[in-house]
Parts: structure tokens; sequence; C-alpha cells
């Protein structure tokens, strides 16, 4: 049983959990949700989303031993899913739930433990911030949904780059990465502040003022900036 | 025999509160120029003596907050925290009070004592603001100095001030800003979490705070630090709060509210002010880019009327006459000597300092600008054109600069604020067709192209400014991985320059020069005299012609006799000097022989390879030297040299295989 890879390092493998499978192929059981319609991989075999994510995982290059358990129906069963990787020569199995799983897994991970005391075991909290893959969702639907336009300038919503010389718009959110953030911040661009633009010419960039001061941004940098139209204008 | 004891005081301020006019009236002649230790930031620092007392200050750079998004921020939050001062001033607008403010919010919670100096009196009168700066002493808990540095109001005020704060400690009580109420639990939890392994200096309060902003040096620095399942936990924890950054800020903004509210009587009254009239011109899109050639061209028109005949008289006054002087004065000394001192030393650093008059004006009209606040407007309207490259808009001045000389286009890449856009604002700089080489280009043309003359000249300038774009580009991608750091500038508000503050940029920037002359261009003027001079004392037979032959296989790809190749090496300590070279090794009488003989040693492509190599060659001494000083860094300096040698190389050889098929050899 090779603990140890070529380095001296302990092994480690990795168990996604995901929180329903389908059933397994050729069962009958017919219980309250009757038989799922799988997708067809190769020669009749399914292949799941999460099969493609632990062989993405795998292929990232660092971790070797990658299996996938289900917390509910399917199989393997969390459980099994470490007796597996442990099988595969893994002297430390790391447990992560993914996003459809019920993220509280520190009861099982200290089951697990006590059932392999000479392997450590880890459980880590949700690798994706479930607020965070929300918005995601939404934002690539927004691509397809010709309404949500519509939606947001009803809702007084607009990208600080739409919004035309003289108009004034409250800061609302920020579609951008946290130094872009941060440095917006730091300039004064918080929520609820009123946002002034100065010159826009539709192309090129744009000059706002914000807290007394005339700053120029980049059409994209503006562009990230989500302002909302002040109720009584 | 009374001791007099030191105290130290760091000067901080956001950019254009007039922080350097403040540091200038403080600290006058005293003060030392030059960059914080690995960094090409610039550093100031000068000292004054009162009541017995000797006060060192620092000059921080000007900064909007204490993040760790710049080099700048770092290395002002780096030295409070390292270094505590005894007392920090920290300069700010009256005018903008509320922005302005931000920098000390972010300053209070650090160790050393804070005073605020609040400048610009005048201007917020101007805007028909009133403030009560005692109203903000007590609502700050801090000192609060008002001042008119423009004016020199409020100096005294403020070094009794600085005094009393370095004496009597004690009495300083600063309300700090405090974190909003929905993130004070976490903030909390934070904190219990890392106390016991917060490295000293760092206070352990604002080093909680800092993580839960995601500040990227504080999270790298407690990695580190912290056992590996506390990082976890840490970790988690600032994930699940990612976007605390922003209520930080609103916290803080907050608290400014407040403390504000107070002690400003009457706001700003929201009027059309000149700014925002001539903003009208200078911002607009086409207007902005007239105005823009405008003002260059009043400055190269008043630099050629101006500065090239003071560079005559200075060739002629104090070179040549130098020249005549030494050599009478030595008429029995040996040859070498005397060589070594006409040619060597005076023709090496003499040819350079002609260019001083040159320098000054551009140092000026950069200063002028920056002081005035047009460089903002004038980065605004070439950003657009300058993004293409991956450049800032506010290269565009010093590269143009380039066009007269590429030292101070090298220098003037100071303005830029990030690191990446100066480094390659520098890489490109010496691709700009200085005056020294358009002199070359004016005199071969003529002789080998005839009336194609001009059309020849300005395709190769061409052709240098298309090798800069596409140099960018490349550059950018390849070293910066074609980011480019987000276009966020502010506008200052126009105001009358402070000609104190220019005069001391000027100086300055000569100085650095100065010395820059002093040492790189006399060694390597001297080294190049010897190589030519060496063994025999003509140049025909010297170390210089042997390395010219050595690499005249290379020269031959590019239809360049060893005599061309030598022409460019010479051509090193200043463009000019390889029409000389030429003329000497060629064995002419003077220049007026050089133009006819030449066209019967080379033939036409041959010429025009050696003039496209001239373009994109290495430039002179001087530029390297200021390469490297700029860059900081050795493997720039080198890199630069390297790309230029094999793109001019490179281009040389391709445009003559060219030229040769197309019938010109």
């Amino acid at each position: 049983m090779n603990r140890v890879d070529s380095s001296g390092v302990e092994q480690t493998g990795v168990v996604l959990v995901v929180a329903d499978g389908t059933m397994p192929r050729g069962s009958e059981r017919r219980g309250k949700r009757g038989r799922r319609a799988e997708p067809q991989g190769e020669k009749g075999t399914a292949v799941s989303g999460e099969q493609q994510l632990a062989k993405l995982v795998r292929e990232q290059g660092r971790y070797d031993i990658v299996e996938v358990g289900y917390q509910r129906f399917g199989e393997p069963s969390v459980r099994e899913a470490v007796d597996k990787v442990i099988a595969q020569g893994a002297g430390r199995v790391i447990v992560v739930p993914t996003v459809s799983a019920n993220s509280d897994l520190k009861e099982v991970v200290a089951a697990l433990q006590e059932q392999h005391p000479g392997v450590q075991i880890i459980g880590t909290d949700q690798p994706l911030h479930a607020g965070k893959y929300a918005d995601y969702i939404v934002n690539k639907i927004r691509e397809h949904d010709r309404a949500y336009v519509a939606w947001e300038a009803e809702l007084g919503l607009l990208r600080l780059s739409a919004l035309k010389q003289g108009e004034t718009g409250m800061v609302h959110d920020f579609e951008a990465g946290h130094t872009l953030v941060s440095r917006l911040s730091a300039l004064g661009f918080t929520p609820n502040t009123r946002v002034t633009m100065i010159q826009n010419y539709g192309h090129g960039p744009v000059i706002v003022s914000v807290r007394d001061t005339r700053i120029a941004l980049g059409r994209g940098e503006a562009g990230k900036i989500w302002v909302k139209r002040p109720e009584n204008e | 025999m009374t001791e007099e004891r030191t105290i130290a005081v760091a000067l901080a301020g956001q950019p254009n509160v007039g922080k350097s006019t403040v540091f200038n009236l403080l600290t006058g002649l005293s003060q030392h120029v030059g960059n914080w230790p690995g960094k090409t930031v610039e550093r100031k620092e000068g000292v004054y003596s009162h009541n017995g007392v000797r006060v060192k200050i620092v000059d921080l750079p000007g900064t909007y907050s204490l993040t760790a998004n710049s080099a700048e921020e770092l290395i002002a939050r780096d030295h409070i925290i390292r270094e505590r001062p005894d007392v920090v001033v920290a300069v700010i607008d009256a005018s903008a009070m509320e922005r302005n403010l931000y920098l000390v919010a972010e300053l209070l919670p650090l160790p050393s004592p804070v005073i605020v100096a609040l400048n610009m009196m005048d201007v917020a009168e101007q805007n028909l603001m009133e403030i009560e700066p005692d109203v903000l002493q007590a609502a700050l808990g801090v000192p609060v100095v008002p001042m008119i540095a423009t004016k020199n109001q409020g100096i005294h005020e403020l070094v009794e001030a600085i005094d009393r704060l370095a004496r009597d400690g004690a009495e300083y009580e600063p309300k700090r800003p405090e974190i909003r109420d929905d993130h004070r639990a976490v903030l909390q939890e934070i904190k219990g979490l890392i106390a016991s392994d917060v490295p000293k200096p760092y206070p352990v309060d604002w080093v909680s705070l800092k993580l839960l902003e995601g500040d990227a040096e504080i999270m790298r620095m407690m990695e580190e630090r912290l056992p590996e399942d506390m990082w976890k936990r840490v970790y988690a924890i600032l994930m699940e709060h990612e976007d605390a950054i922003v209520a930080v800020a609103s916290g803080r903004y907050d608290w400014i509210g407040r403390m504000t509210r107070a002690a400003l009587v009457r706001p700003r009254v929201g009027q059309v002010t000149l700014t925002e009239k001539l903003d009208r011109w200078a911002t607009h899109p086409l207007w902005g880019l007239i105005v823009l050639a405008g003002i260059l061209g009043l400055v190269f028109g008043l630099t050629y009327s101006v500065g090239a005949p003071l560079q005559g008289l200075l060739e002629t006054y104090v070179v040549e006459a130098s020249a005549r002087f030494v050599t009478g004065a030595l008429a029995g000394a040996p040859a070498w000597l005397v060589g070594l001192l006409v040619d060597g030393i005076i023709g090496g650093v003499g040819t350079v300092l002609t260019f001083i008059p040159i320098l000054l004006i551009f140092f000026a009209f950069m200063g002028l600008l920056e002081d005035v606040g047009y460089m903002a407007r004038a980065g605004y309207v070439m950003d657009r054109f300058m993004h293409l490259m991956g450049l800032h808009g506010k290269s565009f001045l010093p590269l143009f600069l380039g066009f007269g000389c590429n030292v101070p286009a090298v220098m003037g890449a100071r303005v830029i604020e990030s690191r990446q856009g100066r480094l390659l604002t520098i890489m490109l700089a010496p691709l700009m067709p200085c005056t020294a080489r358009m002199m070359i280009l004016a005199f071969m043309t003529p002789l080998f192209f005839g009336p194609a003359a001009p059309l020849v000249a300005w395709s190769l300038v061409g052709l240098s400014l298309i090798v800069l774009v596409v140099s960018g580009i490349v550059i950018n991608r390849v070293a910066f991985g074609g980011e480019r750091s987000a276009f966020i500038m502010e506008l200052p508000l126009y105001h009358v320059p402070n000609w104190r503050t220019i005069a001391m940029l000027v100086w300055q920037r000569s100085l650095a020069f100065f010395k820059r002359a002093g040492t790189v261009i006399l060694v390597v003027s001297v080294v190049l005299w010897a190589l030519s001079a060496l063994p025999t004392g003509e140049i025909q037979t010297s170390y210089l012609a042997r390395m010219g032959q050595l690499l005249a296989p290379v020269g031959a790809l590019m239809g360049l006799s060893w005599q061309m190749m030598v022409a460019l090496f010479t051509s090193f300590i200043a463009k000019e000097n390889a029409i000389a070279s030429l003329g000497v090794l060629f064995g002419a009488g003077g220049e007026a022989s050089l133009a006819e003989m030449l066209p019967t040693l080379m033939t036409s492509a041959a010429a025009l390879s050696f003039l496209v190599v001239q373009m994109l060659f290495i430039p002179c001494v001087a530029t390297v030297a200021t390469v490297r000083s700029e860059t900081d860094s050795w493997k720039w300096t080198l890199f630069n040299v390297l790309f230029l040698l094999v793109v001019s190389l490179g281009a040389g050889i391709l445009v003559y295989q060219l030229a040769v098929v197309l019938g010109w050899g």
C-alpha cells in the first residue's frame, strides 16, 4: 500500500461530495422519483456532471486520486468513496462539499476519522460561496434574457458608462475584481453615494464627479459600476 | 552644552494637495532626493531646526489610501509602521475635505500621532466654503493647523504644532473611525483568532481590519505566521465576507461625514468653476487633442528658438573654448594626455553638457504642466491611443519629449503611477527619434536619395514609431501578461503654478543629470576614447577599429563596412559623433568633404540600412545611464540594450537585403 509518493509526502486523495446521484443502471426500484433518464456516455454508461468534475480535478495535476461520493441517493456513498480513495493508496483524504451538497460535514468527517485511525481525514468548507454562485448563474442567464435589461431599467439600475452627461446616479453595486473595488471605494464610490456624469461621448473614457472630485474613468471601468437613478429625479 | 534632540516626522497626503510645497517650505535646500530602497519611487528627505530640536522630515509618496494596491501605498504605510516617526503630518486639501479625510481615517489607527495640516484654505474660500478648524480639531481629537502653503501662511504654526506634539504626546487623544455595526462582530472574531500571532511592530487592530479588507500583503503575512488550521478558519471567514472592503470604506466615509458636518459651516456651492470651463475644451475628444498639439508645438517652438541657440553658444564658448585652453596649456605635455583631456573628457562630457539648455526647458515644461494640473488632462485625452500599447495616457507626454531628447523622456516616466506603466514607458522611450538622430538623417538622406530625401527621412521616423508601438504591444504581452492597470485618474482643479516648486523640481532633475554626466558618462567617454586612441593614437588602427573589423561579417549582412560599425560604437557617446567619426575614419577633412565622399564609399542600400540601425540603435550613454537610474535595475537596463541591439541590427539586415533585392545595392 503506497501511502507515500516519490518525494516522501503522504499521498492525498480527494472526495467530492454531491447531494444526489442517479440510480445505478439496471435498478428497477421505483421510489417516489421513478426512473430518471440518464445522459448517455460511451457504450451506454452514464457520465454525470460530477464525474466530469472529478476528471477535471484529476487533470489539474496535483491530485491523482479523486472520487465522487453521494450524500443521499446514489453510489458510492461518501463513506464508500472515502474507502475507495484509501484503497487507492491515499494516506490523507480531503473531503470537499460541492455546491449542491449539504455542507455541514463535521460529524461525517469525525465519524470517518474514527473509522480510519491510520489515515488523516480533513473536511473543508464549500469552496464556492453560494451567494457568489447565484450571482454567477444570474449573470450567465442575463445574457439570454432580453427582458433582464428592461427589468434593470425599471429598477432604475444602469451601468455608470450608460449615464448621460449631466445625469446623476447613486452607486449601487460593483461587477469588478477586488483590486478595482478597493480603489474605487477609497476614492469615494461607496453604496448610495451620488455620482454625476460630467462628460460622456459614448466612446472613450468618461469624467464623473463624486464627493466633489472630478475623476476620469476608462469606459471598461465605468461599465463595472452599477448605479441607481435617484428616486425623486 | 545642550545636546540637540532629533525627532522624525513623516509627511503624508493625497496627490495634488500641496504636500511638496509644504515640504519645500519646511526643508528648503536641505532636501535630499533618492529612491526608497529596492523601489523606483522617489524618496525625499530634509531637515530643519526649531527650539533646539533637529527635525528630520521624510516626504511619503502621495496616496489616496493605504491599501496594498500600489508600491506607493505600501511604502507609505511600511514607513509609518516600521520607522514609527514621532509625528505624521497629514496635508489635506480644505476644498475637498471629504475625500481627503479618507487618508486621515487610514492614518489614525497607525501608531504615530497625526497632525492635520488643513492646506489650500484660500481655494476653499474661493469656493465659498466656510470651515472652522477648531471644531474639526475638537471633533478629530488631533491638532488641526489651517494653512495656505503657496502663500507661506501657517508654516510657523505647523512647526509649533509638531514641536508641541512631539514633546507632549500625552495630550493626544484621537477619535478613531469605527467599523460599521454589521461587521463589528466579524472583526472581533478575526482579532481573537490572530491576536497572538501578529508580528511586531504591526498593531493587532490594524492587521485585523486589513485582513477583513482583503489586503493582499497582510493576508500573505498572516498566512505565513498562523498555524495552518487557524489560517484556514480565518480564510474561511474572509471568503465569506469578501465584499467587506465596501463596508469598511463606507464606514470610513460615514465617520468622515460626521466629522465634517460640524466643521464645514458652509459647504461647497455648486457653481461652474474655472476648471469646468477650461475642461470643456481640454478634455473634449477633438478639441482636447488640438489643445494638446498646440501646447506641444509651443514647447518645441520655445526649445528650438531659445534652446538651440543656447546650445550653440555653449558649444562654442564652453566646450570648444575649454578644448583650446587645455590644448594650449598642455603644449608640452605628452600627446596621450592632451588627447585624453580634450577628445576623451571634454569631447565626451562636453557634448552631453551642451544638451543642458534643452533639458532645462523640458524639465521646466513638465514641471509647469504638472503643477498647473494640465498633465492629467493630456493623459486623459491620449489614453484612448496609449492603451492600445498597454500604456497609460500619461505616458504620452514623456514619450513625446523623446523627440527632443530621450533623457527627459525617460525621466518624465515618473509621473506614471503604476510600476508596469513606468517600466514600459522607459523601455520604449529610446525608440523615439531624438534631435541628434534627426540630424544624422538630415545630413545623410540628401546625399543618397536626392529629391526623395524628405520622404525617406519621414519614413524612417515613421518606422521608429511603428517599431515603438509594436514593441510596446509585444513587451506588454510578454513581460506583463498583456494587462494594464485600471484607468482611474483624478482630474485636479487647475491652479496657479507655484514657481518655487517648479524651480525645485528643475533643480533636482538637472542635478541628477549632472551627477550622471559627472560619473557614468565621464567613464564611458574616457573608455571609448581609450579604445579609439590605443594603441597607436590613430583611430583607423585602434582597438575600436579592430572591434569594428571583428564585427565586419555582421556589418556585411547590412552592407556596412567596419568603419560604419565603428561609427555606430562612437554614437554611443552622443549620436552626432557618428558623423564626426565617419569623417575621421574615411580621412575626410570635414563635413563638406565627407558629404562628397560618402556616396562613393557606400551604396544607397547600405546608407539606408545604416540609418535604420542608427534610428533603432541603443541610445546614447546619457540615456542608458538615465534608464538605469530610473528603473533602479540592471536587469531592465540590460534588457533594454539587448532588445534595441537585436531590433536595430535585425531591422538593418532586413532593410538592406530588401533594398538589394529591389535593386538599390
